[in-house]
């Protein structure tokens, strides 16, 4: 069975299931692509953010003065 | 035909004074100010639940005819319990059956574990952005938000919380949401981008203070 829509009309009491159309199914291909887009730029920042950390604290800085300085939050 | 008299449950003696609806059976106020608490207040203000829906495995969740002229405000209630795909939730108003599909804004500042952020439209323009779900955790999603004026020629403005589990991140958000579009918008759709989800929507009416 392909993926449905549930349509309920609030008016009426009416429930219709109904088939993707294909430019639902190809619009949904370009939003997932965007997902992927996204999830890929939040662990590349979020992994340049530990870099940072890490980095800094070879520099001899504490956690406190990670925090105060760069608002950096380090792992405790 | 059955009768309800309403005179006749004052003075019963105690634990009597109770209006029973059996089941399939429904009492129906149509009018709010005909509902009087302890004979002074009235029931002027406060939450009309429309619509609740239980949907399973559905590609979207379209809930048409609910937004109208008696109400400004809307509260929107999304318990997510299950989905197919790691993917975003999004979400378009619908006017007579079709989704609007522009001129939306959506500003997140969202909070992933320790890392803080905000951004605008993550997801373009022609839609709401209103989280990710994952199959991982897939029911630790709930949404929950306030339009106002959706059936209004003016601006529609939103605000929304979000909360969810994303790997092994406990992440939240919150939205600012906007349609700026002069249509009588009547519905709502929520859809994730790709695959199928499972849940619980709420809709109710905001009765302004009298």
């Amino acid at each position: 069975m392909s993926d449905q829509t549930l349509t309920i009309n609030v008016k009426t009491g009416e429930r219709t299931l109904a088939d993707l159309t294909a430019d639902e199914i190809a619009e949904r291909e370009v939003k997932q692509a965007q997902y992927e887009t996204m999830m890929a730029e939040r662990d590349s920042r979020v992994a340049a953010r530990q870099s940072a950390i890490e980095k800094l604290e070879a520099l001899g800085l504490t956690v406190d003065e990670i925090r105060e300085a760069f608002g950096l939050e380090a792992p405790q | 035909m059955s009768r309800l008299t309403v005179g006749s449950i004052e003075g019963l003696t105690e634990n009597s004074n109770v209006i029973s609806v059996p089941t399939g059976h429904t009492l129906n106020v149509a009018d709010a100010d005909a509902l009087q608490i302890g004979g002074s207040g009235v029931v002027s203000a406060g939450l009309v639940p429309l619509v609740t829906e239980d949907f399973t495995s559905v590609s979207a969740v379209n809930i048409d005819d609910v937004f109208t002229a008696d109400y400004r405000a809307y509260k929107i209630v999304l318990r997510q319990t299950d989905t197919s795909t790691n993917t975003t939730l999004l979400s378009r108003l619908r006017a007579g059956g079709v989704s609007k599909t522009a001129n939306y804004q959506t500003e997140r500042f969202y909070g992933y574990g320790s890392n803080v952020s905000a951004s605008t439209d993550v997801t373009g323009t022609d839609d709401w952005f209103l989280g990710n779900i994952n199959t991982t955790y897939p029911d630790r999603y709930m949404f929950e938000g306030t339009l106002f004026d959706p059936y209004s020629t003016n601006l529609t403005v939103g605000v929304g919380q979000v909360t969810m589990r994303e790997a092994s991140v406990f992440t939240s958000m919150n939205l600012g949401l906007t349609l700026n579009d002069t249509s009588l918008c009547d519905g709502i759709s929520v859809f994730p981008s790709s695959g199928t989800f499972s849940g619980t929507i709420t809709i109710y009416g905001m009765v302004e203070a009298t």
